[in-house]
């Protein structure tokens, strides 16, 4: 296509950029010639050029680390959007859809409010493990000997996310006022408080999952022809089904856990993405990430600048920037075929 | 006593005239508080450059902060601080759970005082290596505990006269809140109380054992019957079947009503059948009261209670 030879840089540039401005933007006052100073010298790990040991602090540990975990994060949730999109050949499908947020937030949702001393890892931990357990129970559900079908998987997706959402409802209900607005904080999601643990532990699931997502992708547009005409071709379904649903959970989990529930990256991007250059998975689940990781490091310059010194939490801002663009995209959708 | 030369004459003749039944002392209590909330441009302005830049995250810290006359180095507050109108140069920081490092940062403060609840930890841990010093004291429950923060904010500003001062009157309230009681329990059962938050057009959540009014009913020296433990939501036929002798109210909306208790009244019709609706003992509580756990808002609410205790025990 004419149109990939540009996309490609622009992208990247795109990238590059935001992330650069994200690391000089913010509530205190620090130079773009200093902050560059300071990554030289936190890359470097030495006293390259002077910089004030506070603003050195700043960008070490708080820009560099939310900087890093809004890419990683960003561009795992639209890779996983894209693929499951692509499994339940449904435009609406999100990470979501198979359960793992729902669960996550259940298991949160848990450890606030009946362990509300436990402090932010067991949150983080006990977010990963419900989402993942969750994710399987989906996949039992709609499995039959005959074979997992698409359908059952998704409405077996809804009715646990109900479930969860119910064991949420009387959390909430049990909740001290604290808890309360905590799981509420927790829910919208946030970067705020990446810590380097975090981000290495989302960038390494990144790139596992970007692998073997790439392995996948021939297979994946093969599956867009149906699932009956995959299998036709040669493709183990099934198995290709259980583990790209297993890749999910784990990035998704493992986004969840570090920031909580961000919506709208994993649904919008691939759509976006599709737009450009039609649905060719090759290019798709790069360009997705690319897209997600861009689009969540300016949600999150957002979020910590609209109401400075103070914070948004950047799932809300990914969910009002998100839900009118999709709006938008949709009504232009509906012209077209009208 | 800090403050009070403050208070213009009206003020104080208002203090009187609405209060001649209160002894003095309850009065000086009032004063100081009518003065901390309705701003003291003067003392600010007169006060010499500061010396700390100070964060607060909590309402019942900053309460401190403020009657300890250091309202003038406050550079941030959280959102559950109330601050008077004058100070609103001060930067307001979001939610006490989810501190920005950034954020107060850039007001280069020396010092961060916060309940134990505020966070998260790696905002403070940044803030601690950005040489701020973070000191964290746990929400006050009992006289000796607020007593200790008094001492050690009074420390950390170098308010040592002010603490001493402000301990005194502390001490003071509570000796007169104990007498209270101690009539209050001669005058035969405790008043039954229930405390009401309300919500407009939610239904009416009813605070429980270890909440703020818990904690401001017992110091008044009433029963609180509401027999679980938080908040939880109750219907008028719940509250009616509970028979409270007084109602508490509390409305979250930032609107001050002019007349609570009959808005009370006719909003839910049945509560007028309770004895507290039938000898109208609707009784609104400031909700500067309920935060921060006990504080000297919470002491000032819990004396004026106490005298309307008295008042209902003696005319029953």
């Amino acid at each position: 296509m004419e149109n990939q030879r540009w996309l490609w840089p622009c992208l990247c540039t795109a990238l590059v950029v935001t992330s650069l401005l994200s690391v000089s933007i913010g509530p205190l006052q620090i130079s773009p010639m200093t902050s560059f100073n300071a990554m030289v010298n936190w890359a470097t790990q030495q006293d390259f050029a002077s910089v004030a040991p506070h603003e050195q602090l700043v960008i070490n540990n708080v820009r560099l680390p939310r900087t890093l975990l809004a890419l990683a994060v960003g561009a795992t949730l639209a890779q996983c959007g894209a693929v499951m999109q692509g499994l339940f050949g449904n435009p609406l499908a999100d990470p979501g859809i198979i359960g793992v947020s729902s669960g996550a937030a259940l298991g949160a949702a848990i450890c606030i409010v009946l362990f509300p001393h436990g402090g932010e890892y067991l949150v983080a931990f006990s977010a990963f493990f419900a989402g993942l357990l969750t994710t399987l129970v989906v996949y039992r559900l709609a499995a039959s000997p005959s074979g997992t079908s698409v359908v059952l998987l998704l409405l077996s997706g809804v009715a646990v996310a109900a479930l969860a959402g119910a064991g949420i409802g009387v959390l909430t209900y049990m909740a001290s006022d604290m808890a309360l607005r905590d799981l509420t904080l927790w829910q919208m999601g946030s970067v705020a408080g990446a810590q380097w643990h975090y981000v290495i532990l989302s960038l390494v699931a990144l790139a596992v999952i970007s692998w073997q997502f790439n392995q996948n992708a021939k297979a994946l547009n093969a599956l867009l022809l149906g699932e009956a005409e995959a299998r036709h071709l040669g493709l183990d379904v099934d198995k290709l089904k259980f583990k790209l649903i297993v890749l999910c959970a784990i990035g998704v989990g493992i986004a969840v856990a570090a920031t909580g529930i961000i919506g709208f990256i994993g649904l919008v991007v691939p759509h976006l993405v599709r737009m450009l250059i039609g649905p060719d998975h090759r290019l798709l689940l790069p360009l997705s990430a690319i897209l997600g990781a861009a689009l969540l490091v300016i949600a999150d310059i957002g979020a910590r600048s609209i109401v400075a010194p103070s914070e948004l939490p950047v799932g809300l801002v990914t969910a009002l920037l998100g839900a009118p663009f999709f709006i938008v995209l949709l009504l232009k959708q509906r012209n077209k075929l009208g | 006593m800090f403050k009070l030369p403050q208070l213009s004459q009206t003020q104080q003749l208002s203090v009187l005239s609405s209060n001649k039944s209160l002894p003095t002392n309850m009065m000086r209590m009032t004063a100081l508080l009518v003065s901390i909330v309705f701003g003291q441009a003067a003392i600010f302005s007169q006060a010499a450059i500061a010396e700390n830049r100070v964060v607060s995250a909590g309402a019942g810290i900053t309460e401190l902060v403020l009657a300890l006359d250091a309202g003038n180095e406050l550079v941030g507050v959280d959102s559950t601080s109330h601050i008077p109108a004058a100070l609103d140069s001060v930067a307001k920081l979001g939610y006490h759970r989810m501190l920005s490092a950034e954020g107060i940062l850039a007001l280069s403060p020396s010092l961060l005082i916060g309940s134990d609840a505020m966070g998260p930890n790696s905002t403070l841990e940044v803030l601690s290596s950005a040489n701020v010093k973070v000191v964290s004291l746990p929400s006050a429950e009992t006289e000796a505990e607020l007593l200790s923060h008094v001492d050690q904010i009074g420390e950390l500003l170098s308010r040592k006269a002010q603490a001493v001062e402000l301990k005194k009157e502390i001490v003071l309230s509570f000796s007169r809140l104990n007498t209270k009681q101690q009539q209050i329990a001669q005058l035969g059962e405790a008043p039954k109380v229930l405390f009401l938050l309300l919500q407009p057009d939610r239904p009416a959540r009813v605070g429980g054992n270890g909440t703020a009014a818990d904690i401001i009913i017992n110091l008044a020296g009433g029963q609180n019957i509401a027999g679980f433990d938080g908040y939880k939501s109750v219907s008028q036929e719940g509250i009616l079947a509970l028979q409270p002798d007084v109602i508490l109210i509390s409305n979250r909306s930032d609107a001050e009503s002019t007349d609570p208790a009959n808005e009370l009244l006719q909003a839910m019709p049945l509560l007028k059948h309770t004895p507290a609706g039938e000898q109208n003992q609707v009784k609104s509580l400031p909700s500067q009261a309920l935060l921060g756990g006990l504080g000297l808002s919470a002491i000032l609410a819990a004396d004026q209670l106490a005298s309307d205790f008295m008042t209902i025990k003696k005319s029953s």
